[in-house]
This record gives C-alpha cells, sequence and structure tokens, in this order.
C-alpha cells in the first residue's frame, strides 16, 4: 500500500478519535426544565430539607403564533425533601419530566425560619456545583416559608423571578433601600474576617382589599403582594435580625453603595413643609484609627444632590442661605441614618455588617489578632463610630430654587 | 483470423489516403502535421476539406490574376468567424481590380505572392506559413487564408468577426458608484478596457496558447517596473507548464497553477471588473486573461482581497472602510451563527440571557429533531433553494426563491418541524454569505459551515474554536504566487493596515503593498492631504 493512503488513514482515523465520545453531555434545550428560582425551607420531618423549585414553562412565557398570551399559570412550583440539598435535588427526577437545569436560577430564598437556625448546612452545593450560578440572588423571607415567597405571582410580569429582579433595580436605582446581594457576595462576607454578611429581605404584605386587583388575565385574586426592601442580618450563618428602610440606607452609606434616592429634610424658613432633595452622586470611605489601644472607625461621605421638590415654593427670601441649610439639614439627615444602622447592629443585632473589623484588620493587622477574638459581642457594640459628611447641592432643576411669585 | 488481422492492418496502412475513418485525435494531428504544402491548389483545398471533415462552414473561393489570367489564386475561410465584408473589399476587390492591369507576361507565382503580401491586400494584420497545422489553425482562429497557384506556403489576412456579446454591466460585480463596464470573452477587447484604464506603454502584455486541442489563447498583463518580475517569471512558468487538452474558462486556469489545490480557499482572484484588474496591476500584481471568459485572474491575492470591492475606494474612506469590515463580520457571521447557535442550544443552556433562552425553548418546544439535524436539513434546504434560484430561469427564478423562502420555511415552522429561531438563524447565515464581493469566497465559507455545524453539535463550542481554529492554522500556511494568505495581518505588516480591513485615506496610501512591489514602493507625493489655502 503506498505511503500517501497510510497517511491519509491515519488522519482519518485519528480525527474519528474526536467523535467518538459521542456527543456526550449533549442536552437539547427542549430536555430541560429551567429553574429560575430556589426555595429552601427546613422540612416537616426533622432535619430534612425541603427545596422548592420556580421552573419555567417557556411555551406560555411567548406569544403563539396564533396570537394571544396563554392564561395559564407561567411556573411551575415543586417541591423535594432530602437530608442534604443535593439529596432534595436529586430526588426531584421522580417528579420532573425534565432535567432541572440551574444555571438560570436567579433566586435563591430562605425561609426565615431555616435561616435563624442557620443555612451553612444547605448552601454548599449551590457554590460546588458548576451549574448553579453565584449571581443568583440571595434572600430571605421574612416571615414565611420560601416556597411561600416562590408562589406569590406579580400582576406586571408572568416569571415572578424576573419580576423580583425588576424590583430589585428600581429599589436599588431609585431609593437604595435594599441591598443587592448575591451568591457570591454572601459567601465572600460569610468567608471574610472582620465583616458578616446581609442578604435581600423579602417579605409579603397584604394587599388592601378595596383595591380591585384583577388585571386582564384573569388569575386568581392577589392577596398577598411580595416587597423587597431593607435587609436581613447575618451573624455568621445565622440571621438575627432585619434593618428596615432608613437603617438600611445608612448601611449603604457606610458601605458605598448609595446610587440614588430622595432625602426628605424640613422646608428651612417655613415651618411644617418639607423639601425633598434628589441624590444625584454619594463617595464614602471608611477609616479605621486605634488610639491608645481603642478602636473607632469615620464614615466619610461626600454627597451631591439637586433640589427635587420644594413645598411652600413661593416663600423663598434669601437663597443662598436656603441652600446652605439644606446642605447641612441632609449631612444631619445622612448622619442619622447611618448612625441607626450602627446603633442596631451594635446594641441589638451584635453584627459587625459593615466591616469596620476588616477595616481594622487591613489597616492594623498587628492589633486585629487580639481584637478579633469576641469581635461582634465585645470590640464591635464598643466600637466608637465618628462621621464626617459633607453635601454639596448643584443643580435646582429647570428653575430657581424660589418660583418667583406673580403679583 | 490471420486474414482478418491482415485486412484490419492494410485498411490501417491505407487509410491517409482516403478519410479519417477510425482514426483517433493525435493520429489525425499527426498526420496533419506531416503535411506540407505543394503549391498544388486543387490538392491544397482537398487536404483542408479532409481536415475539417467537410464542414460546411469551409468556404473556398477561385480566382485568377496576372496575364490572360493564367494565374490561379485560392481563398479560403471559415464562415461566421470572418467579416465577409472586409474580405470583399480588403482582399477580393483589390485582386479583381488587379485583373484589369495588363500584365505582359506570366509573372512567376512567388512575385504574385509578394505582390499580394506587399501591395494588393489591404488587411491590417497578415502572416505567412507553409505548415498545414498552422493553417488550419489561423483559419481556426478567424483569418483567411490566400493560396497562389504554384507557391508552396499561404498567407493569412486577419479578417476575424464573430458575433460577440456587448460590453455590459458585470453581473456578479455590481457597484453603485464606479465603471459599469464590465470583462467580455473576447479577449482582445478585454486587454482594451485595462488599456483604456493605464494608458501606458508599460502596461505589457503576453500571448500563450493553452489546450491543445481548444488552443485557447491566455494573456497574461502587468505593468513592467512595479510588477516583480519573480511573480511575472512564476505566473508564466505555471501557464507554460499547464499540459491539457481544453481551456474553456478561467477556472481551469486557476485549478491547474494555484498554490493550494485541497485547500478551500480560493488563493487567486477572479473579477469581471477592468477597474480592480487595473488597480492589481498597479499594485504589482499580474493579470491572467483567458479567452472566451469574462472572469479575468489576479495573482497574488491574499485574504483581505477577497472581502475588498471597488467601490470601497470610489466612495469616501469612512463609508468603505465600515463595509469592509462589515464583510468580515458578514463572512464570520455565514461561517459560525448556525454552528455557535447549535453548540449553545445544546451544550451552553447558560450562556444566554434568561429571556432568550426562555423563547428559544418555547419555539423548539415539539421539534422532532436535535438541533445539529434541524441547522443541517435547513442548511442545505437554503443552498439548494439557492442553486435553483440560479438555474432557472429568469422570469420564474424569483417565484422559486419567494415560495422556497417564505412559504416553505413558514409552512415547515407551522408543521412544527424546524424552530423559527433556526429559520432565522439561517435566513441571518444567508443574508451574511451574499454580503461577501467575491462568490468563490462565499461559496468555500459555504462549504465550511457544514463540519462547522457537526463540530458545533458533537462537541460544542469547544468543537467550534476547534475548527476556527484549524481553518486559521490553515490559512496562516496558505501562500499566493509567494505572497503569504494572510498578509498582511499574519505576517503583520502594520504600514499595510491601512488598506486591509480598513480603507484609509488615498492621501495617506503614499506607498504601494511591499509584499508585491519593491522596486518603486512610492505611489505617490507624501503631503496630498487637502488642506484650505493659506
Amino acid at each position: 500500500m503506498p505511503r500517501l493512503y497510510k497517511k491519509w488513514i491515519c488522519i482519518i482515523l485519528s480525527s474519528t478519535l474526536l467523535f467518538l465520545g459521542g456527543c456526550w453531555n449533549r442536552r437539547e434545550i427542549e430536555t430541560l426544565a429551567f429553574v429560575t428560582a430556589t426555595g429552601i425551607d427546613g422540612a416537616a420531618e426533622p432535619k430534612k430539607v425541603q427545596v422548592t423549585v420556580q421552573i419555567a414553562k417557556p411555551a406560555t412565557l411567548v406569544a403563539s403564533a396564533m396570537g394571544g398570551v396563554a392564561t395559564e399559570r407561567s411556573f411551575w412550583l415543586v417541591s423535594s425533601t432530602g437530608y442534604t440539598t443535593f439529596e432534595a435535588i436529586r430526588n426531584f427526577a421522580h417528579q420532573s419530566s425534565r432535567r432541572l437545569y440551574w444555571a438560570h436560577s436567579q433566586w435563591l430564598v430562605f425561609g426565615e425560619e431555616l435561616a435563624r437556625r442557620g443555612i451553612e448546612d444547605v448552601l454548599d452545593i449551590f457554590f460546588r456545583d458548576g451549574e448553579t450560578r453565584q449571581t443568583a440572588k440571595l434572600a430571605i423571607f421574612k416571615g414565611g416559608k420560601a416556597s411561600d415567597f416562590l408562589q406569590t405571582e406579580l400582576e406586571m410580569e408572568r416569571l415572578s423571578s424576573g419580576a423580583y429582579l425588576g424590583i430589585l433595580q428600581t429599589g436599588t436605582g431609585a431609593q437604595s433601600t435594599v441591598v443587592d446581594v448575591d451568591l457570591r457576595q454572601f459567601l465572600i462576607a460569610l468567608a471574610g474576617e472582620g465583616i458578616e454578611p446581609v442578604a435581600i429581605r423579602a417579605e409579603s404584605i397584604d394587599r388592601p382589599p378595596d383595591v380591585d386587583i384583577r388585571g386582564q388575565m384573569e388569575r386568581t385574586t392577589i392577596s398577598r403582594a411580595p416587597r423587597i426592601t431593607g435587609a436581613a442580618v447575618f451573624k455568621g450563618p445565622k440571621l438575627v435580625g432585619w434593618f428596615d428602610q432608613p437603617e438600611t440606607r445608612g448601611y449603604n452609606w457606610i458601605m458605598g453603595k448609595v446610587k440614588s434616592g430622595i432625602i426628605i429634610v424640613e422646608r428651612p424658613e417655613v415651618s411644617d413643609k418639607y423639601v425633598g432633595l434628589e441624590l444625584m452622586r454619594a463617595r464614602s470611605k471608611l477609616k479605621p484609627e486605634i488610639v491608645e489601644g481603642r478602636p473607632s472607625a469615620t464614615v466619610i461621605v461626600e454627597a451631591e444632590a439637586n433640589v427635587g421638590d420644594i413645598q411652600a415654593m413661593f416663600e423663598v427670601t434669601d437663597t443662598t442661605r436656603m441652600m446652605s441649610a439644606m446642605e447641612r439639614r441632609m449631612a444631619t439627615v445622612i448622619v442619622n441614618e447611618i448612625m441607626a444602622a450602627v446603633d442596631k447592629a451594635q446594641r441589638e443585632l451584635k453584627s459587625d455588617v459593615f466591616g469596620f473589623g476588616q477595616a481594622i484588620y487591613q489597616e492594623y493587622p498587628k492589633e486585629w489578632r487580639r481584637l478579633r477574638e469576641d469581635w461582634n459581642d465585645r470590640g464591635f457594640p464598643e466600637l466608637e463610630v465618628k462621621t464626617e459628611v459633607t453635601v454639596k447641592l448643584h443643580k435646582t432643576g429647570l428653575t430657581e430654587i424660589g418660583l418667583p411669585m406673580r403679583r | 483470423m490471420i486474414g482478418k488481422l491482415w485486412r484490419k492492418l492494410k485498411r490501417r496502412r491505407a487509410w491517409p489516403k482516403k478519410d479519417f475513418t477510425g482514426a483517433s485525435f493525435s493520429e489525425i494531428q499527426t498526420h496533419i502535421q506531416s503535411e506540407n504544402l505543394t503549391g498544388d491548389l486543387k490538392e491544397t483545398e482537398a487536404k483542408i476539406r479532409e481536415a475539417f471533415g467537410n464542414s460546411p462552414d469551409v468556404t473556398f473561393r477561385y480566382l485568377r490574376l496576372g496575364a490572360d489570367l493564367k494565374m490561379e489564386l485560392l481563398i479560403t475561410h471559415l464562415d461566421g468567424m470572418v467579416d465577409t465584408n472586409l474580405i470583399s473589399v480588403g482582399v477580393i476587390r483589390p485582386i479583381v481590380e488587379e485583373q484589369a492591369t495588363p500584365w505582359e507576361d506570366l509573372p512567376s507565382g512567388k512575385m504574385a505572392h509578394s505582390l499580394l503580401k506587399q501591395r494588393l491586400l489591404e488587411t491590417t494584420g497578415i502572416k505567412e506559413t507553409d505548415s498545414l497545422a498552422e493553417i488550419l489553425e489561423y483559419m481556426s482562429s478567424g483569418f483567411c487564408m490566400v493560396f497562389v497557384q504554384d507557391v508552396p506556403w499561404a498567407i493569412a489576412c486577419e479578417v476575424r468577426r464573430w458575433a460577440e456579446r456587448n460590453v455590459s454591466e458585470p453581473a456578479t460585480e455590481a457597484s453603485i458608484r464606479g465603471s459599469r463596464e464590465g470583462f467580455v470573452e473576447n479577449h482582445r477587447v478585454n486587454t482594451s478596457m485595462l488599456r483604456r484604464l493605464i494608458a501606458s506603454p508599460q502596461l505589457w502584455l503576453e500571448e500563450l496558447q493553452i489546450g491543445a486541442v481548444t488552443k485557447t489563447v491566455v494573456t497574461i498583463a502587468y505593468i513592467k517596473g512595479i510588477a516583480e518580475e519573480g511573480v511575472v517569471e512564476e505566473a508564466r512558468r505555471r501557464l507554460q507548464s499547464i499540459e491539457v487538452d481544453s481551456i474553456l474558462e478561467s477556472g481551469y486556469i486557476e485549478e491547474y497553477i494555484e498554490d493550494a489545490p485541497y485547500s478551500p480557499f480560493p488563493t487567486i482572484l477572479r473579477t469581471e471588473r477592468p477597474d480592480k484588474v487595473a488597480a492589481a496591476l498597479l499594485e504589482g500584481r499580474v493579470g491572467i486573461i483567458t479567452e472566451g471568459t469574462p472572469f479575468v485572474l489576479v495573482v497574488p491575492a491574499s485574504f483581505t482581497h477577497f472581502l475588498m470591492a471597488s467601490e470601497d475606494y470610489y466612495e469616501r474612506y469612512p463609508a468603505g472602510s465600515f463595509i469592509r469590515m462589515l464583510r468580515l463580520l458578514a463572512l464570520f457571521i455565514s461561517l459560525t451563527l448556525p454552528s455557535f447557535y447549535v453548540a449553545v442550544t445544546t451544550f451552553h443552556q447558560e450562556m444566554l440571557p434568561t429571556p432568550l433562552i426562555m423563547s428559544i425553548a418555547a419555539q423548539r418546544e415539539g421539534v422532532p429533531f436535535i438541533a445539529v439535524v434541524e441547522a443541517v436539513f435547513l442548511e442545505l434546504s437554503f443552498e439548494l433553494l439557492r442553486e435553483a434560484g440560479i438555474r432557472l430561469p429568469k422570469v420564474i427564478g424569483p417565484a422559486i426563491s419567494i415560495v422556497g423562502a417564505l412559504i416553505l420555511g413558514e409552512a415547515a415552522v407551522r408543521a412544527g418541524l424546524v424552530s423559527s429561531a433556526m429559520v432565522i438563524v439561517v435566513a441571518a447565515t444567508a443574508i451574511a454569505s451574499f454580503a461577501s464581493p467575491i462568490y468563490s469566497m462565499a461559496v468555500s465559507v459555504h462549504l465550511l459551515r457544514f463540519p462547522m455545524v457537526l463540530l458545533a453539535g458533537s462537541l460544542g463550542l469547544f468543537g467550534v474554536l476547534m475548527g476556527l481554529s484549524a481553518i486559521l492554522i490553515h490559512m496562516s500556511a496558505l501562500r499566493s504566487f509567494g505572497v503569504p494568505y494572510l498578509e498582511p495581518l499574519a505576517p503583520t505588516i502594520f504600514s499595510e493596515w491601512k488598506d486591509a480591513l480598513i480603507r484609509a485615506p488615498l492621501w495617506m496610501m503614499d506607498r504601494r503593498p511591499q509584499s508585491t512591489v519593491q522596486k518603486e514602493p512610492i505611489r505617490q507625493d507624501p503631503g496630498q492631504k487637502p488642506t484650505p489655502p493659506k
């Protein structure tokens, strides 16, 4: 046989090696069940975990060629239990005709009860496994089970997981009174030295009964509506309490995560009236100090804002004085918010979610060795927190501070 | 038995006298080459008739000349290949008028021959020959032969004219701005178009005849002093070494002289735009013009040339650069889009944003085939439609494409045979593949798409990247007449990037490309950028 053929046969045979593995790991898209949100609770049996998944039904999400949108619910909620999370997940195989696919799971929700017991035993699979994403948002459902949260439907969106992302985004952008925490950030804080994690706080509120909330889609009447505000405060892997809205913004001030917000201050010159200031930009810095063995920390915030709306708009006498008065009052509000968060964390929750300890550790690593021992219970509550807040008001909108009065 | 064989042998030996029954092509050829003219006009006529097998388009005419019209002449040509007006005015009439002149005595045939050659015949091109083979060749290319009694050689007068297509807009390389002229089938017209664009005596042409049977005229065109001698020499050598019976199109030549015969990529540029060839010649490249086809070959050609259209240089440079990059993108899309789609939907569902994956999943619901099969099926039917659209008569071509594209696609989606996302992907791929200015490159990419889809379907993105790397490695190993195929990208020559993926302003292109021009690198004086008067 000529040499040339030998060469070609070798090339062809060795190239078939590439395909001998077959279509390994091939999964056609229609054989997958896309998990869009995962909820974890304690199961009814002791020591067991209940995993609830929200699986999207793609066909109901897309307007069909015949026109119109399906009226059925767009997701399927299914639960499974097991001694570990992984086992519970595998147990879905007995209920689902399709293989569960986790890469599009956008939420990881824990019930409050489980969160208070601690979530370290159920969390591992979500960062050990390659398919789940660490960008999934981590939330705690206040006052209920995670499965209840996943069950709630929203008016605007067909898939609640996407809707919650929207709420989170608008909340961060508009008021900065929510925290935006994903699995990865949570883990970093959980593993971090001198810092404790926070998570998104989800809750559901009663609908006022007099509002007609039936939309055109003729779904069952929604009596409870989900809300995402505030923050869930952890101490280690255990939930210890909540931040409400002003405290959450205080937390965001310290962490430098305030993006926007309306700060309401009292109206200078006129009593019982208010001014809304729109926060445009904020920078913050955490400066730790140790003087004579006593640690302290300074939160430095520089904020820039515009005038949003003014009550009693015709009664402006001195523009310059009014501007500086508003700046001072806004600074006071910011300080109050910061101190509210710090106070609650120091006194009530005893959890250094701000990372003051981490800042000290980075600045004074030697002293930290002495402080770290019972930082959350002794060092942090006794930490002196100072604030330096400067506010600059820039623009007054399309008009001046006070509108000229028509005479 | 022996007697039968003997008769057979006898018949063979006797053959040249009668006709060519049972003779092979080369036998006839050797016979014709062995024949010479004797000066006997009747015999000459017989020989020519015999050689053409009594074809009805061979025309003979006898005339007489000299005192008492004793001198006999034979005029013969192939009907349809010649301008009959020119023959009657330029050949026959002078002879007939000369008949009126009384000749004192009968001159010798040689005298009459030179008289004819020097004075009487009024056509521009005149050649002389004495071999029958050459005579037949001249006749085949539209010459009119004049034989004189007792003279064993012949005069060939150039009177060729045949029906041919008018110069029209190039069908495969239309442009919005720029010349509407495309090459035609006549190589002489084609060279004249080049001469009109480059009015320099240094535009040198060399003529070769290739093809033992077709005797096709192939012309090498280059600009002496700009083109590298080595490249011209190499082109000449490769053309001369072609030993085939026929050249019917420049594609034949392309296949015999290209650098990488096994490669899916073309390494020789072909175009039917004279301005494109002229531009290539001015960059030191060599044009190869083939009789009988409007497609002219240009060597050497690198990959970036297949992304260029002459319009890039006629529109202003921002538009030219943008379109050129768009074409590269289109080429990439038409190569990889189906394979990316297959890979992502069967292996990497995490790579798409959630709403998009939901939408694709909804469309795939109920489709019976796996994505690879779906892709190959749709790609094949697209190729089928494209081919059918080209071959069909012009009147029903559009009908087929509408039926195919709209109705078939829509029906397939409705019937749940394919998903509409895949139809969109294939349609986008098709549109992208039509953006390629040179069809031969588009076709190679069409072909490569199928292995890419199979790789994507079996190995996912890993397979796609493997395929792409294999293509890249292969491309960087290619050469075209000594110039690397990916030049100026792969042997990185930054100074030439101004005319590769982008098209820099003309006033910035002061130098000719250094890969093809070494002797005369300066194209224009620097500082030609227009400025307002001081």
